[in-house]
């Protein structure tokens, strides 16, 4: 009887047969198993029964694991929550100025988050502007540092990214529904309540998890403010600079338990929950209910506050980076700027644009050839090579930056001290974005269309070529933006790859902040933004109006 | 005697920017009855709808429901439940919790939401499936759901937004007849808004056929299918032939038209008011015409010749060029239903009885 060619001993067979993706395809499983793969083996080799008993006997580290918990729980929930009200006035209400807040909740995506650790220094440090003028004026002494202070950062730096994930939810909402309970007879907080929280609350609790998960294995923020207060990021990288890798990665995989358990929930529990795909098409001219005028002003208020705040944050980094010593010597001076940014002894800024600018590009890159060959070309290990190119979504970028150290320190591959590892594991915790956003992409490009372009004779190269990459250039170019910013950014991911020579944007940041010359801080920190600004305009004028970067 | 207004509509008018989209609107609907806004997309009838249920405030006229003027109540107050073209189900929501979300509201007692609820599914046929999230059901189900939802709040009027259009045509057929026979029993007046003609004819008490934003005629769907008072309505619903006219005799409401080149004349019943040499429209449906029957002295008569047919199933549709007068008329639909293997080829005699026969303004 015949049966249908299949298997994997088929698709191997005809992978044989196609010479340039059989090289896309080893290629890719290669790198994802030297760089995935490998690392998360050796990091679990790494520790041995001494280390974990010493992890769980040491009082220490078990408060450490408490603060953690403690700390990325209350930032998760202040900063959901305010994420919320303040994608629910955008999208609800009819207060003035929507555009303005819309672009506050995106300004902070333009710095590292440990700016606004060094921001909050600045203003309500022990030498603070608002602690001194607190204390010159009313006598209070003002004491943030610890849980207080880390908790306030937090909130503040994970609000946009809160704010993001629930604008999408409730952008996906049908006003229908809303409009169908008002018919029905309900109202106000009742319809709130019944209709739109709940349609929501998938998208807020995974915006919730999203926070926490980063506040959990978040390092700037809990080094510089945290003051006694210890968490796990820390103490990490204390065993590290003590040459305990053993330990380190004791903790590296306690952090990176919840992750993986909330990559797991959000694949498994939350994608099942969402409600936003059954209930359609909104109707043409029927608009969403909206808040009533008091709330209104409530809105206005609560978005006011928070965006004072963002824009003081920014106002004092910029002050500082532009006087002698802001508060004492307020003379306008560029010496800070010129020091730290553009001095040939501090390439800092430089080596965050060249390392950042490589590794988007790589990045984007691999997740193309990733997309392309798991949407379109049939071979074995196909799940496996999906799975391991997801992956790094879910792990903390502390522990991808610790799991390449420790693996890749010593042997057989040594890759230590070089500028290899930086790129890498940025491009690790980016691509899996890339990749999942080029899979979209290249599944919304209808077979038809490529049937069409073969039907008139263009080989599958030529297809490729000429008909799909140009209609994912769109995607392609903001996965690249956005891979950059992250990029750019970061600061848990590299901290512990960092050379000497190769010294980036956000680690300079953080150590002038901690050594307390705050003026060099905060010049890096605008010459980082400056940086990236730049680099922004730039694709801004190649790409003209096809590519939306400033969409907030 | 007339049954009391439930619903009266006075001067209504809505403007979105620049588009007068509702012009002077006057309806008057009485209780009990299933009334259907009838128009092509864009003539205003959803628009109206939405106007009733306080979806849209209107700019200038007034609203009563059952005497009471509603212009400035919000939706949540005008108990004009509707049920939405894409059913607007709340997903997050059994199919109990649906149905019973306005009841909820209300804040009635848990034993009758129970038992209200519990009615209106069986009203709907679907007891049992209470406990079904909007996702688990079919496409029918839902469109079900979205109506037991309208019903349980026991309103004397319940309001419907092409409900069916998302129904393949097998089921909307049977859902047209269930809709029918759910709103006689339980004299609901119901308020249907549709493009579809057919459902328009089958299911209504009376049929207002929109034409941008005024209403071109209101009547019984017989009304509107035999005696259009426009050419639009006539044209809007089923398939017509319109030949021009002139009026050549007034005799109270019998009116005698000249017709074709020979200048024929037939006689005609009609309550238009006309003046002696006023050029107006006569129409005549395709299926009142007959093909080489012995005609009566004051029946319709033209001498046409086929120019091609279709075979449609139930009937023969014929298209004819009228033999001597090919200038005015350019073709005639006729449809010639059970007629075995019989085909008209070449000239042929259409006539019609004067019964059959309409005046239309032109």
């Amino acid at each position: 009887m015949m049966k249908e060619k299949k298997g994997a001993g088929e698709s191997f067979k005809r992978l044989l047969k196609d010479p340039s993706s059989l090289v896309l395809v080893l290629t890719s499983f290669i790198f994802l198993i030297l760089f995935v793969i490998y690392p998360l083996i050796v990091i679990v080799f790494t520790t041995d029964g001494s280390d974990w008993s010493t992890f769980f006997t040491k009082p220490r580290y078990g408060t450490a694991l408490l603060n953690t918990i403690v700390s990325s729980t209350l930032s998760a929930l202040t900063a959901t929550v305010f994420g919320f009200i303040y994608a629910y006035s955008i999208h609800y209400s009819n207060i003035k100025g929507k555009k303005f807040f819309r672009f506050i909740a995106f300004l902070p995506l333009l710095a590292p988050s440990v700016m606004s650790g060094l921001a909050f220094l600045l203003l309500f440090g022990r030498g603070g502007f608002i602690s001194q003028w607190l204390r010159s004026n009313f006598g209070v002494e003002l004491d943030l540092y610890g849980l207080p202070g880390l908790w306030i950062v937090q909130t503040i730096s994970y609000f946009p990214l809160a704010y993001m994930t629930i604008t999408s939810v409730l952008r996906s909402i049908s006003p229908n529904l809303e409009v169908a309970a008002q018919n029905l007879g309900a109202r106000g907080f009742k319809l709130f309540r019944t209709i739109t929280l709940k349609l929501a609350l998938p998208g807020v609790v995974n915006a919730f998890l999203l926070v926490a998960i980063n506040c959990f294995a978040d390092f700037g923020n809990p080094k510089l403010i945290g003051g006694n207060y210890s968490l796990l990021a820390v103490e990490i990288y204390g065993e590290i600079i003590n040459n305990e890798p053993g330990l380190a990665s004791v903790m590296g995989i306690i952090l990176v338990i919840p992750a993986l358990l909330v990559f797991w929930l959000q694949n498994k529990v939350l994608a099942k929950g969402s409600y936003s795909t059954v209930t359609g098409k909104p109707v043409a001219g029927l608009n969403r209910v909206t808040t009533s005028k008091r709330t209104d002003w409530l809105l206005f208020l609560f978005n006011s506050l928070i965006s004072l705040m963002i824009i003081a944050m920014f106002l004092i980094t910029i002050l500082y980076a532009f006087t002698r010593n802001f508060g004492r010597d307020n003379t306008f001076t560029l010496d800070h700027l010129q020091k730290v940014v553009f001095s040939s002894s501090s390439p800092a800024v430089m080596n965050s644009l060249v390392l950042s600018l490589i590794s988007a590009l790589l990045a984007v890159g691999l997740g193309l050839v990733l997309s392309y060959i798991i949407t379109r070309k049939p071979f074995p290990g196909k799940k496996a090579l999906d799975f391991s190119a997801v992956l790094p979504i879910a792990l903390p970028g502390t522990f991808v930056g610790l799991a390449l150290i420790v693996a890749f320190s010593k042997g057989p591959i040594i890759l230590q001290g070089s500028a290899i590892l930086i790129v890498i594991a940025m491009l690790l915790k980016q691509m899996p974005v890339s990749y999942r956003g080029l899979t979209a992409a290249f599944k919304q490009v209808d077979k038809s269309i490529e049937e069409a372009s073969t039907n008139l004779g263009a080989n599958s190269n030529k297809t490729l070529g000429t008909i799909v990459f140009p209609m994912l250039q769109k995607t392609i170019v903001a996965n690249f933006v956005y891979a950059f910013m992250k990029n750019m950014n970061t600061l848990s991911t590299i901290i512990f790859l960092i050379t000497p020579k190769w010294v980036v944007a956000a680690v300079s940041i953080f150590n002038y902040a901690e050594t307390g010359t705050y003026y060099w801080a905060a010049a890096v920190a605008v010459g980082l933004m400056g940086a990236t600004l730049g680099t922004l305009g730039i694709i801004k004028l190649i790409f003209r109006d096809k590519v939306k970067i400033f969409d907030f | 005697m007339a049954s009391p207004l439930l619903l009266d509509l006075k001067n209504v008018n809505k403007i979105f920017g620049q588009n007068h989209v509702l012009k002077d609107i006057n309806l008057q609907i009485e209780k009990g009855k299933f009334i259907t806004f009838l128009g092509p997309s864009g003539c205003g009838k959803t628009t109206l709808l939405r106007s009733i249920a306080g979806f849209y405030t209107i700019d200038s006229g007034d609203i009563f429901i059952a005497g009471n003027r509603v212009n400035e109540l919000p939706p949540y107050k005008r108990g004009t439940p509707m049920v939405f073209q894409e059913y607007a189900l709340f997903p997050h929501m059994t199919v109990f919790n649906n149905v019973a979300y306005g009841l909820d509201i209300q804040k009635r007692p848990e034993d009758e939401i129970q038992e209200r609820v519990s009615a209106a599914l069986a009203k709907v046929k679907l007891t049992g499936l209470e406990e079904r999230y909007p996702h688990e059901m079919s496409g029918g189900q839902q469109q079900r759901v979205a109506m037991a939802r309208a019903l349980v709040m026991n309103s004397p009027i319940i309001l419907l937004d092409e409900p069916l259009s998302n129904l393949d045509a097998k089921l909307r057929e049977e859902v047209r007849v269930e809709l029918r026979t759910i709103q006689q029993e339980l004299g609901l007046t119901v308020i249907y808004v549709t493009h579809d003609q057919l459902e328009a004819l089958s299911m209504s008490d009376e049929i207002v056929v929109f034409n941008k934003g005024v209403i071109d005629q209101h009547g019984t769907p017989h009304e509107i299918y035999y005696k259009p008072r426009t050419q639009y309505v006539a044209d809007f619903i089923g398939t017509t032939n319109f030949i021009p006219v002139e009026v050549v005799r007034i005799e109270g409401s019998r009116i005698t038209v000249k017709y074709g080149k020979a200048g024929r004349t037939v006689t005609v019943e009609s309550d238009l008011s006309l003046k002696i040499g006023e050029q107006i429209m006569l129409s005549v449906r395709p299926e009142s015409l007959r093909i080489n029957e012995q005609a009566n002295e004051h029946d319709f008569v033209i001498q046409a010749y086929v120019s091609h047919s279709t075979f449609l199933g139930e009937k023969e549709r014929y298209f004819a060029v009228d033999k001597d007068t090919a200038d005015w008329v350019p073709q005639w639909i006729i449809d010639a239903y059970d007629i075995g293997a019989t085909r008209y080829r070449g000239s042929i005699q259409i006539s019609a009885a004067p019964d059959k026969l309409h005046l239309i303004n032109k």
